[in-house]
């Protein structure tokens, strides 16, 4: 007397396609859903941490300026879009030269022609670095904006940071 | 008996859970971006301010009587930057995002002591300088407020 079994075993092939494209359509929406999810958290965060930068970027220059007792006119470019700034400076008893200058849409700062020490990360373009000297009878003093560029939502905008600061030791 | 698949309850807890979760994500990521924004506000209107006060030593720099002391006194009076060098103006005028409102206030002292009183001689070589700092799109909303004083050493 022979059985015959009844029991199906395993998947149909309709079954497995079937499930592979279910599993495919919820990845897809998934993955869809992590980069639209990204680029709003990119978008929402990408102005304040330009605003973080350039804030922290132009308070950084301000100090530096101030230490200064007289520029370096032939290190120092005034009146450009790359602006570059020489300055003998002095630190307590200590006297140096700063540069700072926009090199390859970074700021960088140099001290006696030591190590290049970037100011601005390397993600972000820093377009311009402008600046523009400032004499009075008894002082001398700098005024300078920074441009940052951004990409927020498929649009380019330009934040601009300016500051100004006086050598302090210029009125020796 | 078996029971298979998932009942409409266990899938209504489940979806409240993971709103919930969500919801407080969300909730913390946006607090932590208007924390981080509100200090980003803060700071600029220090810079602002410094900025403002160290026009106000240039201006001094080039001259008390040509550029100090033709500001009126207990006037709202605006800083800006004009391509070249600072300007005044008592229009209010933005500097970017915000507004930095300065006045002038006159300075008088004990004849005495020569400290500052609130009733005593006028001091023609001072000033009480005070520094407000606004966001354009909310006046009520003051960011900073600072003072200091404006001394005549050059003229």
């Amino acid at each position: 007397m022979s059985m015959i079994n009844t029991h199906k075993k395993g998947f149909t092939i309709i079954e497995l396609v079937i499930y592979s494209a279910g599993m495919l359509a919820l990845l897809t929406v998934i993955i869809g859903l992590i980069i639209y999810m990204y680029g709003f958290y990119r978008d929402t965060t990408v102005g304040p941490r330009v605003d973080r930068i350039g804030v922290s970027v132009t308070d950084r220059i301000t100090k530096d300026i101030r230490t200064g007792v007289s520029f370096n006119p032939d290190q120092s470019v005034f009146g450009s879009q790359t602006g570059e700034l020489s300055l003998n400076a002095q630190s307590g008893e200590t006297t140096l030269t700063k540069y700072i200058a926009l090199q390859n849409n970074r700021l960088v700062y140099q001290e006696n022609d030591g190590t290049v020490l970037y100011l601005t990360p390397a993600d972000l373009t820093v377009s311009n670095f402008y600046l523009t000297s400032i004499s009075t009878p008894v002082s001398e003093a700098v005024h300078f904006s920074i441009g940052i560029d951004f990409e927020k939502a498929k649009e380019t905008y330009t934040r601009i940071y300016s500051g100004s600061a006086i050598l302090r030791h210029s009125y020796e | 008996m078996y029971k298979r698949g998932i009942s409409i309850i266990e899938i209504v807890v489940s979806a409240s859970i993971i709103t919930i979760a969500a919801t407080f994500t969300v909730n913390s990521l946006i607090i932590y971006q208007q924390l981080a924004q509100t200090n980003v506000e803060k700071t600029q209107a220090a810079l602002l301010a410094e900025e403002g006060s160290e026009a106000l030593q240039l201006m001094r720099d080039n001259g008390w009587t040509s550029y100090i002391e033709t500001i009126p006194v207990d006037t709202p009076f605006y800083i800006y930057w004009d391509t070249t060098a600072y300007a005044t103006t008592t229009t209010e005028i933005a500097s970017g995002d915000y507004i930095r409102k300065m006045i002038f206030s006159a300075v008088e002292r004990d004849d005495s002591t020569g400290n500052i009183v609130e009733s005593g001689t006028l001091d023609t070589d001072t000033r009480l300088y005070s520094i407000e700092i606004f966001p354009v799109n909310d006046p009520t909303d003051q960011l900073l407020y600072t003072e200091g004083l404006l001394h005549n050493v050059y003229d």
